[in-house]
């Protein structure tokens, strides 16, 4: 089966071709894939070899129920040479759709059914997720010894006597009292002002 | 030389009208006073040849034991700061301020071994041109080079000292004296450009009262000026609204009959019906300005003219609170509440008595400035007068002194620093 028709047959459908790229993690993957924007829908086309060898077919069906558990909606792709053999309630009841190919014309015989694919994660991100599992549960723990500690220290002051309201006492200014130094210097604010006198071009 | 050095030898000096005060650090709370005067003694005179008269020109507390006649007193016995300021060629009175200047520092030269010279504070009125500070260097310069007294000198304007003593950055000080007034507004520095300065003092009341003397009967006493400052000191009244004082006065005139014996001497004073008076003479003070003074002035007492003296310009008649609006509006709009919630009256000029028994027809100096201001519009103002006046310009200098930085030089554009006259 010439697998280009097959392509523009879904181009045509306006889909998009998803780059190989984005299903490399796939253990097993599909013939093509295409994307309407929402929803991935991949094409599984039958090889020659499993329409002569039952093993090979068998493997084939079980490769397509595995990738339908990855994408929204699957198609398999067979000749009209067998499609007379095969059951296409079993097709309908698993969802996956069906497409049959003559050569010249190819026909969209069942449709598939979306279904919501399960979410493939890569080992070091569940890593990732188990450990931050791990740390939300010590948050957890630890937000729970809080609140018994807050409840507790709620309970002693509701049971100590009223405490008296704070009151901000307007600043004092910094005195300067040198023992020894006559009445007038003593808390004299001029003695910083002229301390001050040329700092900068001191410092210079 | 280190900071401690000059906080250890700091020695002020005041050049009064009528005082100068001085001496070091180590002094505490008072300074050395004596007479801002010098005598130049008759040196062909037979009491000069036979008492061998130390120096042509006798400062300090030995002056009254060298004094001759008295009928050339006036040209012998020179009083060099009268004014507050003094004529750059006026040589007599440059040379009573060497003398009385070296005389001071000589008093208190200390014995130690580490003594380099003194860090001097020098004060001058707010009104000195550039020229006296300049004469004033060059008198410790010399000084310096005869006696090695002086390490360093600066000069600094008598309010910002008051203030300082005082412990108030931000106030308008009042300096009135003898011969003038001097109105300062000063916020960390003085602000040279909002001074006001007025051509009367107290020896204008001085004069006022003279008059009322010679009117009273009194015409031989009222020439010893002296005799005169005694009197207007003890009958002199401040009334807190003239035409109801004199009018009160005529009313009572047993209550506030003007009667006073001077000292350790037979001399009465009696104003009897004409007691009155006193209250013109507490009123000239601080308003020249009511009709009752033209009299005087008709009949020849000199009126308080605006005189031009060096670079400045003295009012003659304008009231105390006229002149601090002036004094405070020539300084930034924000600035001026704060200006006017210290004012400080200091200087003699200040000192009027206002016996209980007088009150409130008669008031203090501090009640009096804040009638006037008000009159102008300018209430919730917070009048003091300065404690111990006579030493306060001293005491200011000593913690300028003591406080500036050794390191901080003289510049002649902010007229401030330590002007070194020897590493």
């Amino acid at each position: 089966m010439e697998v280009n028709k097959i392509k523009q047959y879904f181009l045509n459908k306006n889909l998009i071709e998803i780059d190989e790229d984005e299903i490399r993690n796939l253990e097993i993957k599909p013939t093509l894939a295409f994307t309407d924007g929402e929803n991935k829908i991949f094409v599984k086309i039958i090889p020659l070899e499993a329409i002569s060898n039952r093993s090979q077919f068998i493997k084939f069906m079980m490769e397509t129920s595995a990738l339908r558990e990855q994408c929204n909606m699957i198609y398999i792709v067979i000749p009209s040479l067998i499609a007379t053999i095969i059951d296409s309630e079993i097709l309908k009841e698993m969802g996956i759709g069906l497409i049959i190919s003559t050569g010249e014309k190819i026909r969209e015989v069942l449709p598939a059914k979306k279904y919501k694919p399960k979410i493939i994660l890569e080992a070091n991100l569940i890593e990732q997720i188990e450990q931050i599992s791990s740390r939300l549960e010590r948050i957890e723990s630890y937000i729970h010894r809080l609140e018994s500690q807050i409840n507790q220290i709620a309970k002693r002051i509701g049971e100590a006597k009223p405490i008296k309201p704070i009151t901000i006492e307007k600043p004092v200014e910094a005195k300067i009292e040198i023992p020894g130094l006559p009445s007038y210097m003593q808390n004299n604010p001029w003695l910083q002002i002229l301390k001050g006198r040329g700092e900068r071009e001191i410092a210079k | 030389m280190s900071e401690e050095y000059k906080r250890k030898y700091t020695f002020a000096e005041d050049y009064g009208t009528s005082y100068y005060k001085y001496g070091p650090i180590t002094l505490g709370e008072t300074p050395e006073i004596i007479e801002n005067r010098g005598y130049f003694p008759d040196t062909t005179s037979i009491m000069y040849q036979i008492m061998a008269v130390p120096s042509d020109v006798i400062v300090g507390k030995e002056i009254p034991l060298y004094l001759e006649a008295t009928e050339d007193l006036s040209t012998r016995l020179i009083y060099p700061m009268r004014n507050g300021v003094i004529a750059r060629d006026d040589e007599k009175a440059w040379r009573v301020v060497y003398e009385l200047t070296k005389y001071g520092l000589k008093q208190f030269k200390p014995a130690e071994p580490e003594f380099k010279g003194f860090y001097v504070v020098a004060s001058l009125s707010s009104i000195a041109p550039k020229y006296m500070y300049e004469k004033l260097f060059e008198i410790h310069k010399r000084i310096d080079e005869e006696e090695g007294l002086v390490k360093a000198v600066t000069i600094i304007p008598q309010p910002l000292a008051v203030a300082i003593a005082h412990k108030v950055p931000t106030c308008i000080v009042l300096e009135s004296g003898h011969g003038n007034t001097q109105i300062c507004p000063i916020s960390r520095y003085p602000i040279r450009a909002a001074i006001i300065a007025l051509n009367r003092g107290g020896s204008d009341a001085n004069t006022l009262t003279s008059e009322i003397l010679k009117d009273a009967g009194y015409g031989d006493l009222a020439r010893e000026e002296a005799l005169v400052t005694m009197i207007k000191e003890n009958i002199g009244l401040i009334p807190r609204n003239l035409n109801e004082a004199i009018r009160e006065a005529k009313e009572n005139p047993e209550k506030y009959r003007a009667k006073f014996k001077v000292p350790n001497t037979r001399i009465t004073i009696d104003l009897e019906a004409e007691s009155w008076t006193r209250f013109l003479i507490g009123e000239y003070v601080f308003n020249p300005n009511h009709e009752l003074f033209q009299s005087y002035f008709r009949r020849g007492m000199p009126k308080p003219k605006d005189v031009k003296i060096g670079d400045i310009y003295f009012r003659g008649m304008i009231d105390f609170g006229e002149a601090i609006i002036e004094a405070a509006e020539r300084c930034p709009v924000e600035l001026q509440p704060y200006l006017y919630q210290h004012i400080l009256l200091s200087g003699g000029n200040f000192q009027w008595k206002a016996p209980e028994e007088f009150k409130p027809t008669a008031i203090d100096s501090v009640t009096k400035i804040k009638i006037l201001l008000k009159e102008k519009g300018i209430e919730n103002v917070n009048v003091e007068i300065t404690e111990e006046p006579k030493y306060s310009v001293w005491r200011g200098c000593i913690v300028y002194g003591y406080a500036v930085p050794e390191k901080y030089e003289w510049k002649w554009e902010r007229m401030e620093g330590w002007l070194k006259i020897r590493e």
